[in-house]
């Protein structure tokens, strides 16, 4: 065998076995077509691409994984909102998830528009900005923090620097927290949801918010200042540096759906009924009831998209302050180069999955279902795909058809969720409790999940009873003076750091999960152990060595005498 | 069978006139000489084309932000503040340290290789060092990221503690004489992401110097043995002024890779765009990192900038690399002379 | 037989005074010094070598566990390795002179950091396997695709196929354009010449500087934005080929440079025309070299994450045609795993790293394999000597 056959025998080699791969693919592929063709006949379907908000990835990526097995194949990358408006402007993508629309022009000029590319805006799913932290007091994580937006606010504006803050002990009913640092993530790239978080500061609290970004409005690059803040690209990275070995002390804000994937704790936020809740998805859906969709269809480029202003300051209590919709682009012109028939078909059968059915995975990923009124304006904005293309076939995908769990197919105008949502435990009031629940783990309120409790409460009727919907032991080491489900004000004389203590030592003695916040501050080592450990080490290694210098100084100089 | 002498007398009825002898190629070589230039010539086109296109695209950067996007520290495209001074900062700063890292470890596996590890296992390790080289970056990122990360934290807190009045070391957010300093002050740095990097470079650096240790005239060395020399004083007194070339070089080659790597420092490092001294203090930039996170929401003028960042990061590479051929090529010019 | 060198002083005298003394033979004089093996430690060195050592590893613990407040490991081998050096040069410098004491630690400085290197080797690849081995128990890790399976189903659905596949596809297609360019290109340098071949080689080893996220910018730029072309494994190939073509061109050309003058020369003398020279002569001799420098290539290119980052989507399903559509890659699933946080992906990310070091191992071996120096002797092999 000469030199040159072995050469070309381990490139033939080579190729055949990416020729096998290759050729071995498309059949598996056809497998699978054939598979998928027995069940009802079906469009042809192309793949769909597209980048955008890492708020809304999770959900996106179930259903992607759902739809697979219908045929329609989905890539969908994330990389922020901004990057998706921008690769849909491109043209590099067939739609688009971004939670604000498109800005048009901002004030220095920065065109952020669909560079001429007809689109339309639908509703994709609901959810709320959550606050997920990362708070160990004496080695155990605290899981029941909350915090009112104004709190909120000053932390991610510096003013609030370190846990043990009056304020944050004032939302904790007086508890204080040790002396640590507050670390705030931020997300670095161009983000949805620093957009939804900036728009509910600077809505909800511009004297806190304008004065630190030195101007109004929002923003979509969170303005990084200052030492301590820490800035990370991506959902998931703000989420891995929250929950990460470095984490102690970090506060960060991410879509409810990735604490609750990481099983991580979020903060309860103080609403304006006065109480704080968690962003699970009735509170979520209780909170965008008083969202107000913009309906004027003759201005496409707002068509559907949302105003929060009533949502930041929703009175019931149940509702989740920093609440808002996610956003899908669809491209609507007839001469869309990167759109085919088979493409829109994709898109209109992937749409209808996740306004319909997808919807139900909603609450479980820790997001929120849509109400049947942006479902049903979701539905007409596919319809521009088929009018784009009349070969779309759009039969049997409408509202009627739909599998949504906010539908309440005996009385359609009302939201089923919203209705079922319970109210929050006793002592998620402000100034009572706080519970003992851990959060985080999408149980509603406090009480669990349990779709089919009574849903006739209502914001004035009280809250249901403290004993059925929080466990007792939290009760228990709570303040004495604060009855469960009371809702007055503390007892007389804010509790101090020894109450604390004291409060932390008898969560722990009654084996309960939840930590409460303490002052205790884990002892350093005593600063002089240092200095001794120093003398000791230098006389053990003189003790040990200098013999051997001795004799090699003396064995020299009697070699040189 | 009888061998014919040529017949001298008759030379004279030969054409004598000599075959033309021409350099010019005929033929099948002129096809060959012609096919390789034409193969020459559109790599020279692909290759050059890049580097003349990546200059084109800084040309309107620089006419738009002037050479404020030298010195501009932001990268702020909310504002149309752009400016590459803090990345190209912190892109020397993660090459520094890996440098710092990679260099001692490169330099002392390259002399044991070649002076102190036995002959039968030298090509197993020579081996070995090679496929260090080829292991995927990312791998390397995940191995820092993941493993590494909490324990380089820790050294930083060590450093802030013992040195942190040096301004390398310092790190203003984090309070390390408290008894519970804040970790998250600590990883995502420089410094951790020049470990990742410095994992990267080693194996480059010290293949070049261990190759041209190896061409240490066996002579020299035996000639320093002879006369009495330890291993080590052979060492210092042969083997390195011959490798002084190979030992430049190489380090500079590994420089200029560890200037472009991407997806491990994107992995470790958080970004911040400001300029810091500190290499253990958390967040920094790079470059190469800059362009993998920005590049898919940057409009026109700001893939404009980003291009012309990474013109500036090729020019800095192609500068050390031409140096590190320079000085590489000049020590192998020494070795043929034995 | 020994020479007495007591005698030597008297030498000294005697040749000072121009006369000649021959040394005395004393054949039944013990030797004065008990020849020293070249090659093997005396019991003594052995002793001290390993004691100073041992001592090292006693003094580590105390120091680290019991005096300073330095617990962990990592303290405790850095410790570890401060005294032992410490220990040898105290040890040395009692029985030796200053030479050898910087002989010894300079050889202990050495070996020590030449062993952290190692063990760093090992420990990247012992983690990433122990990590990553629990998704590849399951045979379906390699037969099946990431399409139809959630983020949050276990091992036994869903695998990595679409990304193997898509990293041969990409690297194929890279290896099919700068193969023949880049090693065509270093013919052109060695073999034509001339002062355009001058201007190639200098461009080309410029772009060998060329950051590969920058070459996956270029292709983003010009061929996604510029030519409105998708996001496809083939953009993802060009961003690879564009990195790896200066790379193997010139490795080839450095290889094709060391073939000797001698056979060229005589290979034209026998009558062959240049091309022949070139085909029959040249590149069978490189071939070694070559092919060193291709598979050294390939792993390069297998491994990069960034240009692919730039150029081609990452699809969750199995895609053969490279020419359309997003279409994932091996370290593009790893990045992608990785950053999502989700302990199933990151533990499949890790399988495919496994996957992908694997990949990269056995390509090594291929190369080894192909350069190592052949055994036959009818023809002496050049590569033994470099």
């Amino acid at each position: 065998m000469t030199r040159r056959s072995r050469l070309a025998a381990a490139l033939v080699a080579i190729t055949i076995a990416a020729i096998a791969a290759t050729a071995g693919s498309p059949a598996t592929a056809d497998d699978k077509a054939s598979d998928e063709n027995r069940t009802p006949a079906r469009a042809a379907y192309a793949t769909i691409e597209g980048t955008g908000s890492t708020w809304s990835e999770l959900i996106v990526k179930q259903w992607i994984s759902d739809v697979d097995a219908n045929g329609i194949k989905v890539v969908y990358t994330g990389g922020g909102s901004s990057k998706g408006r921008k690769d849909f402007a491109q043209g590099t993508t067939d739609f688009a998830i971004s939670e604000i629309p498109y800005q048009g022009t901002d004030e220095t000029g920065q065109a952020d528009t669909s560079n001429g590319r007809g689109y339309a805006y639908l509703p994709l799913v609901a959810g709320g900005t959550a606050f997920t932290y990362q708070l160990k007091v004496g080695g155990q994580m605290v899981k029941n923090l909350r915090l009112s937006g104004e709190t909120i606010a000053k932390i991610f504006t510096g003013q609030i620097t370190n846990w043990n803050d009056a304020a944050i002990a004032k939302d904790n009913n007086g508890r204080s927290f040790p002396d640590k640092q507050i670390v705030p993530v931020v997300r670095s790239d161009g983000s949805g949801t620093t957009a939804q978080f900036t728009t509910w500061l600077d809505k909800a609290y511009p004297s806190i918010w304008r004065p630190y970004f030195g101007r109004s409005g929002l923003t979509s690059y969170y303005p990084k200042k200052g030492d301590v803040m820490i800035a990370q690209s991506g959902s998931d990275q703000v989420m891995n540096t929250v929950s990460g070995f470095a984490g102690d002390g970090t506060i960060g804000y991410v879509e409810y759906s990735y604490p609750l994937d990481k099983d991580y704790p979020v903060v309860k936020v103080l609403n304006q009924g006065g109480y704080y809740v968690e962003p699970t998805q009735y509170n979520t859906a209780i909170a965008l009831t008083k969202a107000r969709i913009n309906m004027n269809k003759a201005d496409p480029t707002t068509y559907l998209t949302q105003i929060l202003d009533d949502v930041y300051t929703n009175p019931d209590p149940r509702a989740y302050p920093v609440s808002s919709y996610s956003y899908m682009l669809i491209p609507t012109g007839a001469q869309d180069p990167r759109m085919t028939t088979a493409k829109r078909q994709s898109l209109a059968d992937f749409l209808f999955y996740s306004l319909c059915s997808g919807q139900t995975k909603a609450g479980p990923f820790g997001y929120s279902p849509l109400p049947i009124n942006l479902v049903k304006a979701g539905f007409e904005q596919v319809a521009t795909l088929k009018k784009a293309d009349p070969a779309v076939n759009l039969t049997d995908r409408d509202v009627t058809s739909c599998n949504n769990p906010t539908f309440d197919p005996k009385n359609p105008g009302r939201n089923a969720l919203a209705e079922k949502a319970e109210m929050p435990a006793a002592c998620d009031k402000q100034g009572a409790g706080p519970c003992g629940t851990d959060t985080g783990n999408n149980s509603n309120n406090a009480g669990g999940d349990t779709p089919d409790a009574d849903p006739a409460a209502t914001p004035d009727a009280g809250p249901p009873s403290a004993g059925a919907a929080a466990p007792t032991t939290p009760q228990e080491s709570a303040p004495a003076a604060v009855p469960p489900g009371g809702g007055a004000a503390p007892a007389a004389g804010p509790p101090g750091a020894a109450t604390g203590a004291e409060d932390a030592a008898a969560a722990t003695s009654s084996g309960d999960d939840a930590v409460y916040a303490s002052s205790t501050t884990i002892d350093d080592r005593p600063l002089d152990s240092k200095t001794f450990g120093i003398v000791a080490l230098a006389l053990l290694a003189a003790l040990i060595l200098l013999p051997g210098l001795v004799t090699a100084r003396v064995r020299r100089r009697g070699g040189s005498a | 069978m009888s061998t014919i002498l040529p017949d001298l007398d008759r030379a004279g009825e030969v054409d004598v006139t000599a075959r033309p002898i021409s350099r010019r190629s005929t033929g099948a070589d002129a096809v060959f000489a012609h096919g390789a230039r034409a193969v020459g010539a559109s790599v020279l086109v692909i290759t050059g084309g890049v580097g003349l296109f990546l200059g084109l695209q800084a040309v309107p950067t620089f006419q738009r932000y002037g050479l404020a996007f030298l010195t501009e520290q932001q990268w702020s495209p909310d504002t149309d503040v752009i400016g590459i001074a803090a990345v190209l900062v912190g892109t020397l700063q993660v090459a520094f340290v890996a440098m710092v890292i990679a260099f001692p470890l490169a330099l002392a596996t390259a002399l044991f290789i070649s002076e102190y590890a036995p002959a039968r296992i030298r090509a197993t390790l020579v081996s070995l060092v090679d496929l260090m080289a080829a292991v995927p970056s990312v791998i390397y990122g995940l191995f820092v990221a993941l493993l590494l990360m909490p324990y380089a934290a820790d050294l930083s807190i060590w450093f802030d503690r013992t040195v942190g009045w040096i301004p390398l070391f310092a790190v203003p957010g984090g309070n390390a004489d408290a008894p519970l300093p804040a970790l998250s002050q600590y990883g995502f740095s420089s410094f951790v992401a020049g470990i990742a990097v410095s994992m990267m470079v080693m194996p480059m650096a010290c293949a070049v110097m261990r190759q041209v240790f190896s061409q240490t005239p066996p002579g020299e060395k035996e000639a320093a043995l002879a006369l009495g020399a330890s291993t080590w004083g052979m060492i210092r007194t042969v083997v390195l002024p011959f490798g002084r070339g190979g030992i430049i070089g190489g380090t500079m080659l590994a420089l200029g890779r560890a200037l472009g790597e991407t997806i491990a420092v994107a992995l470790i490092l958080s970004p911040a765009f400001e300029i810091k001294w500190s290499v253990t203090e958390k967040g920094g930039n790079t470059i190469s990192s800059l362009i993998a996170n920005r590049f898919g929401e940057a409009s026109d003028s700001q893939l404009s900038a980003l291009l012309a960042a990474g013109f500036v990061l090729f020019l800095i590479t192609l500068l050390i690399n031409t140096l590190a051929a320079i000085v590489v090529n000049r020590s192998r010019s020494g070795a043929e002379t034995d | 037989m020994t020479i007495d060198f007591s005698q030597a002083p008297d030498t000294q005298v005697a040749a000072a005074s121009g006369r000649t003394f021959l040394p005395s033979y004393d054949d039944d004089a013990p030797p004065i010094a008990p020849r020293s093996s070249l090659g093997r430690m005396t019991p003594d060195e052995l002793f001290v070598r390993a004691g100073s050592w041992l001592a090292a590893l006693g003094l580590a613990w105390i120091t680290t566990q019991r005096l300073l407040p330095l617990p962990g490991v990592p303290w405790f081998l850095i410790a570890f390795f401060v005294f032992g050096i410490l220990a040898t040069a105290v040890t040395t410098a009692a029985t030796g002179t200053w030479i050898d004491v910087k002989d010894r630690v300079a050889g202990a400085v050495i070996t020590g950091l030449a062993l952290v290197v190692g063990i760093a080797l090992v420990a990247v690849v012992t983690y990433v396997a122990v990590k990553g081995f629990r998704p590849l128990l399951n045979l379906n890790f390699f037969l099946d695709d990431m399409s139809g399976v959630g983020p949050k189903d276990p091992f036994d659905e869903g695998g990595i196929r679409h990304a193997i596949l898509g990293s041969l596809i990409e690297i194929g297609i890279a290896v099919a354009i700068t193969l023949p360019l880049g090693v065509g290109t270093a013919v052109f340098m060695t073999e034509v010449g001339g002062r355009f071949a001058r201007i190639v080689r200098t461009i080309v080893e410029a772009m060998t500087a060329l950051p590969s996220i920058v070459a996956g910018l270029f292709i983003y730029t010009v061929w996604i934005l510029a030519l409105g072309n998708d996001r496809s494994g083939f953009a993802a190939s060009l961003a690879l080929s564009v990195m790896m073509l200066p790379i193997i061109a010139r490795a080839s050309d450095v290889v094709l440079r060391v073939v000797p003058g001698g056979l060229r020369e005589a290979s034209l003398a026998l009558g062959a025309s240049r091309w022949r020279t070139v085909w029959h002569v040249v590149l069978p001799t490189a071939r070694p070299g070559l092919a060193t420098a291709l598979i050294l290539g390939i792993a390069r290119g297998v491994g990069e994450t960034s240009p692919v980052l730039l150029t081609s989507g990452a699809a969750e399903f199995t895609k053969a045609n490279p020419f359309e559509g997003a279409m994932n890659s091996l370290p593009l699933f790893i990045f992608g795993g990785v950053r999502s946080g989700n302990d199933v992906a990151i533990q499949r990310a890790y399988g495919a790293a496994l996957v992908l070091l694997i990949l990269v191992l056995v390509l090594f071996v291929i190369a080894r394999l192909l350069a190592r120096p052949r055994r036959t002797t009818t023809r002496p092999s050049r590569k033994a000597r470099s």
